[in-house]
């Protein structure tokens, strides 16, 4: 009999605050009150939804960065899988990071690491939409087309529900890419949700000197009073035809023409974007790659008031080990690669970014995510013998800020760093956090271009993350 | 076992239940049990609904593919009878208890007794929760073999006008009939849907209540049946006089008679420009010239506008602006079509509109044709349908107006269509075969690239299997009758199918096609999204959809007679301007529409405003970028921001409407506007030499060139004024062309 009520227990899976709250809860059915217990419970609820942060920064890492060489390392995996590095201690006790990011160890008790981010497409174009748009691709398809049947970016979500505050930036800021893989990658648009939705996109180059934005940049024939006296010619021909107090639409188109002259004659948005303001030690300190010029340019536009802001990492996936340009798709030369390009980048960057945030305070309202579309396959040996394949199966995403545990390390992958030995977490996770950290409720619905209802993510939020 | 376990659990919730609480709550489920009508409680027409109507199945819930709190039911209850076995098998049997109802999960999670992330759906003493506990009295048994099959929904009030000063609250009942004859109040069981929730909310019990005069929808499902009432609280106009309209056409009859009855006054007619400039946006895409504009003016004939139509009917444009509108339907994209496809194609759809053919034929072509893309331009429609499911889905929406999409997955949750007519209709494209010639594609990984010649043949016969169930399914129309088992010859579903379309019983497709071409005249269909047919969704004004499809029918099902009659309409002519006194809306078709012009148009528009001719790479040999075959933007941001479709869908929501602040940048500091301003060989030489020896004379032709209308004394004034400080002349010539670019008036059809 015992046996049976233990089994029976744990069959029923029925916690003891549980049945403690079936019996409060029947008695509470005499008065058709709502026992407060439960009332506490909705509001706690609720209450989870208020912001935790005021921005975001997402960090796309293009091409699928080897997590066995650089955070989440495996020296005691055999030969032939754990690689040619060696781990180092950091400033977390007990945990240790690749050998040639010796500036990131010191720096390393800001972030959150997840290492158990999991999913199974294979594709980079696939892939990197899931990774950008929090929701499964319909199909793992190498050059997956875009189209409205696809949804949004999440900053396009982010700038539907919870767009900025000030009418004069951006909600949703991308660059300094469009990424591809061959074919545009998807995801990095509003798609269905309009126009109005889409990233303010720079496709410039913030580590040139001549960084600059083309359309808040007036060619040299056009001065300001010159764009006054124009703008003052359309109000005395609209004024004639009374179309702006007959039509919502008419209207409308108005006043976003005020708005861009505003925003072409203002200073403040051109003013975010000159970089030129940063002491050139500080940009010196981010790395002058494009990388790091554009990390700064993130920085800038978080604490200017915009609402989300995309970089990524490069325009492709790979070099095929050429050296030069290009992300993280380590199929030949996996170790030369990321010792001399990818991992000095980062080490760079990153580190320079994290103190730089905290030290301005920005980490309370603001969450940092860093993060690629997959991992590296454990075992070594792809398109030549010192590279590695795609590995979607386990990878390491990093975050910080926005009450994140600063240095916990979330799950843990098996010895070779192939697969989650606990719950593995999905790109529809990490997105319904970035949603509920801006106080957006993941199971908000978005209406697609068939009046369907969708929800905005099918994830759960990782509020074990967060303090 | 599993009762053993059952009875254990109970027992222990008993021990800790007050005894009192237990013997009330049973004698108020007695209590309930008989005031129900016909006793016992039918899960499949009482408990399943219920769900339902509470949204407990529904996809955001545990409706959702993969459930939610381990609790998985069927998407709005399509799957009854693995319902009814999760609902009182699964867990343990802890969400049904038969012995201890009250105990069940199905009552007390969803009753507020415990936790529950779906929140607090009803509470003791609910009809809801009377029905799921009366059942869970009575032994929660299904009812799969019942007799009673739901034959009917009746809807009452089906329509009502509530006149004002009325109490603006309407009880809405829902009758089932059932095949054995009887009839059931399931108002308490039917899910309600308001077409616009603002000013209005409807309760469970189905009492509607409204905050303001207005018109609203209601759509009702119960049991996969369907029904609507319509709703309009008229507004207080005690001093409501209709002024007498020209009736031209039974569109302006139908117009009329309900903006009588909801007491709203429709715009005065356009003015003469006005109507000159819609009527060539809308018929041809570009803007008439000055020249043309003053011989309309100066001709003394009082049909002129008729005259003018038949003109504009006549031109060559006409065939390449629809032309245009259908490509984007049909998808005549570049990736897939090759470019050489891709003018195959917009040539036999120039061809087809200029000709007028019939779009029985039209169709019937589209539809039926095989063989090379290149040799027979029809058959890009099997080209570009690359599969089964896509062709259905494109063939329901542009050639009936229905949303399939969704019934790929699930029974359509608002409207009739299943899943077994989503893969009836697949089947039909199911053994269609395609041939690629020659396909050298630029990128090998990219499988959406083909850019040679496809031949399409059809092999085997054409069948589906319907993955729900797994049964295979022959071709079959939506509403028609599946394809005989001896006619399997080889084209046998394809000619099915569009027999089946362009039948004269067959009143949908004239319907979709009327709606369609008053939608592109007049900017809103009359069901709106056109695409979007269905009972919860219908026409706003009735009478004017009949009065559309029997033009479009008595037109011989061509595209250029119902134009005809659509533009020559007294509705089509009134302007934007709302009358002083109690104004109908644009939705009313009581005032002309104003909305953005497409992409193409407004480039083309700024080209002849400005007189400017594109390079080659943008217009070959010349080409308006309405002409233009393919989906591309060839790399002009001015095109996708003012929402060129890149046709990877079959809706007319591709093409994007929305006015953004892209756009105006785009039209104050772009490119394409700027090169059609400073080119050198552009309009402003010739103004600059009229405005030598008469300004007025030039600031004349610039209006008349950019709106095609002749400026007002202030506007000849102030451009004068302007004039006349400005240093560089050019420049300043410059500046006014600009401003009439950047009018409204310019940008928006009106």
């Amino acid at each position: 009999m015992t046996i049976r009520d233990e089994h029976l227990r744990t069959a029923l899976s029925l916690p003891v605050h549980r049945r403690h709250l079936l019996t409060v809860g029947f008695g509470g059915l005499f008065g058709l009150n709502l026992p407060n217990l439960l009332k506490a419970d909705d509001t706690a609820a609720r209450n989870g939804l208020a912001p935790r942060v005021k921005s975001v920064i997402f960090l796309h890492q293009w091409g699928g960065p080897s997590h066995i060489d650089t955070f989440d390392m495996k020296p005691n995996a055999p030969v032939g899988m754990r690689g040619d590095f060696n781990p180092i201690s950091t400033s977390l006790p007990g945990v240790t990071i690749c050998e040639h990011m010796p500036r990131f160890s010191k720096v390393l008790h800001h972030f959150t690491q997840i290492r158990t981010m999991q999913h199974r497409i294979k594709n980079h174009n696939a892939a990197g939409y899931y990774c950008i748009s929090g929701h499964a691709p319909p199909i793992d398809d190498q050059r997956l087309r875009d189209s409205q049947e696809l949804f949004p970016a999440i900053g396009s979500v982010v700038s539907r529900f919870r767009p900025g505050s000030d009418p004069a930036l951006p909600s949703f800021v991308s660059f300094p890419h469009k990424i591809a893989d061959g074919s545009q990658t998807p995801g990095q648009f509003a798609s269905f949700l309009g126009k109005s939705y889409d990233p303010f996109y720079i496709g410039q180059d913030p580590n040139k000197s001549d960084f600059r934005l083309p359309e808040l940049s007036l060619p040299e024939s056009m001065t300001l009073s010159r764009l006054d006296d124009r703008r003052g010619l359309v109000r005395m021909i609209d004024q004639q035809a009374r179309l702006l107090e007959d039509s919502a639409a008419a209207a409308g188109a108005d006043r976003f023409q005020d708005r861009a002259v505003s925003m072409l004659t203002s200073s403040r948005l051109k003013n975010a974007f000159d970089l030129s303001q940063e002491p050139d030690k500080l940009r010196d300190a981010y790395g002058r790659t494009t990388y790091g010029q554009s990390c700064l340019l993130a920085r800038r536009l978080v604490e200017s008031g915009v609402r989300f802001v995309t970089v990524y990492f490069s325009r492709s996936i790979g070099n095929g080990g050429g050296g030069g340009d290009g992300g993280w798709d380590t199929h030949k030369q996996n170790f030369s690669d990321l010792k001399n390009r990818l991992m000095p980048m980062t080490d760079q960057t990153m580190p320079t970014m994290i103190e730089d945030m905290a030290s301005r305070g920005m980490l309370q309202d603001t969450l940092l995510v860093w993060t690629g579309e997959m991992g590296r396959a454990p075992k070594i040996g792809d398109q030549d013998p010192q590279g590695r394949g795609h590995w979607p199966m386990c990878y390491t995403a990093l975050i910080a800020g926005g009450g994140a545990k600063a240095g916990l390390i979330h799950g843990a992958s098996d010895r070779t760093g192939a697969f989650p030995t606990t719950a593995p977490v999905r790109p529809d996770d990490l997105s319904a956090t970035i949603f509920k950290s801006l106080g957006i409720d993941p199971a908000s619905e978005m209406i697609d271009s068939l009046g369907r209802p969708l929800p905005i993510s099918a994830g759960r939020p990782l509020d074990e993350l967060f303090t | 076992m599993r009762l053993s376990f059952l009875r254990n659990f109970t027992s222990t919730i008993r021990q800790r239940f007050c005894l009192l609480a237990l013997v009330c709550l049973m004698a108020g489920l007695g209590a309930e049990r008989a005031d129900a009508s016909d006793g016992v409680v039918s899960f499949r027409r009482e408990v399943l609904p219920l769900l339902t109507k509470l949204g407990c199945n529904s996809g955001p819930c545990h409706g959702n593919l993969t459930g939610k709190g381990g609790l998985r039911l069927s998407l709005r209850g399509e799957d009854a009878q693995n319902d009814w076995l999760t609902l009182t098998h699964d867990a343990y049997g802890r969400r049904v208890s038969t012995s201890v109802p009250e105990a069940s999960l199905l009552l007390a999670k969803p009753g507020g007794l415990m936790p529950h992330e779906g929140g607090i759906k009803f509470r003791n003493g609910d009809s809801s929760f009377r029905v799921i506990s009366q059942w869970i009295v009575q032994g929660a048994t299904d009812d799969p073999n019942q007799a009673k099959q739901l034959e009917q929904l009746k809807v009452t009030p089906g329509q009502v006008w509530v006149e004002p000063g009325n109490d603006k609250t309407v009880r809405i009942q829902v009758l089932a009939r059932w095949s054995d004859g009887t009839s059931t109040d399931v108002t308490h069981l039917s899910v309600f849907d308001i077409n616009e929730t603002s000013g209005a909310t409807i309760s469970a019990l189905g009492e509607f209540q409204a905050d303001r005069p207005g018109e609203w929808v209601v759509g009702v499902r119960y049991l996969g049946g369907h029904g609507v009432s319509r709703l309009v609280f008229l507004e207080d106009n005690p001093d409501f006089v209709w002024k007498e309209m020209t009736e031209r056409t039974a569109f302006d009859k139908a117009v009329f008679n309900k903006l009588k009855r909801l007491r709203r006054l429709p715009s005065a007619e356009a003015t003469a420009n006005v109507l000159m400039r819609r009527v060539y946006l809308d018929l041809l895409g570009v803007l008439p010239t000055p020249g043309e504009i003053q011989a309309y003016e100066s001709d003394p004939a009082p049909e002129k506008y008729e005259k003018l139509v038949e003109r504009l009917l006549d031109r060559p444009e006409f065939a390449d602006f629809w032309a245009l509108k259908w490509a984007d339907l049909l998808r005549n994209e570049p990736k897939v079509m090759g470019s050489k496809g891709n003018w195959q194609f917009q040539r036999w759809l120039r061809d087809q509109f200029s000709q007028d053919v019939s779009m029985k034929e039209f169709a019937r072509e589209l539809i039926t044709t095989t063989g090379s893309t290149w040799s027979a331009p029809a058959s890009s429609f099997h080209r570009t349908n690359r599969d089964p499911a896509t062709a259905a889905e494109t063939f329901a929406q542009v050639f009936l107006g229905y949303r399939f999409q969704c019934a790929k997955c699930h029974n359509h949750p608002s409207d009739i269509w299943t899943q077994n007519d989503y893969y009836g209709l697949a089947a039909t494209f199911a053994n269609l075969r395609r041939k690629e010639i020659n396909n050298v594609r630029r990128d090998r990984f990219d499988k959406h690239e083909v850019n040679g010649d496809v031949v399409v043949y059809v092999q085997g016969r054409a069948q589906m299997v319907q993955p729900r169930t797994g049964l295979t399914l022959d071709s079959k129309p939506p509403g028609g009758q599946m394809l005989k088992d001896d006619d399997h010859g080889p084209n046998a579903a394809l000619d099915h199918l569009a027999n089946w379309l362009t039948s004269d019983q067959n009143r949908q497709f004239a319907r979709n096609l009327a709606n369609r071409v008053w939608f592109h005249l007049v900017g809103r269909g009359v069901v709106d999204p056109v695409d979007d047919f269905r009972d919860s969704n219908p026409p706003s004004n009735p009478e004017l959809l009949d009065a559309l499809e029997n033009a479009f029918i008595e037109g011989g099902y061509r595209l250029k007679p119902l134009a005809r009659q659509i533009v020559s309409s007294t509705v089509y002519r009134l302007g934007a301007h709302p009358s002083e006194k109690y104004p109908a809306t644009e939705a009313d078709f009581g005032r002309s529409t104003v909305r953005i012009l497409s992409a193409e148009v407004l480039r083309d528009i700024v080209d002849q405003a400005t007189g400017y001719q594109r390079p080659n790479e943008l217009a070959p040999n010349g080409q308006r970028a309405g002409q233009l075959a393919a989906a591309n933007t060839r790399g002009e941001e001015f095109m996708k921001v003012f929402g060129k479709p890149e046709r990877l869908l079959s809706c007319e929501c591709e093409r994007s409407e929305e006015t953004t602040l892209a756009q105006a940048f785009q039209m104050i500091n772009g490119q394409t506007v700027r090169e059609a301003l400073e080119s050198p060989g552009n309009r402003i030489s010739r103004l600059l030499e009229m405005a030598g020896h008469d300004p007025e004379a030039a600031i004349s032709e610039l209006f008349m060139s950019a709106l095609s209308r002749r400026p007002t004394t202030t506007e000849v004034n102030a451009s004068r004024a302007f004039l006349a400080r400005s240093m560089n002349q050019r420049k300043a010539w410059e500046d006014l062309v600009w401003a009439t670019l950047n009018a409204k008036e310019f940008l928006f059809r009106h």
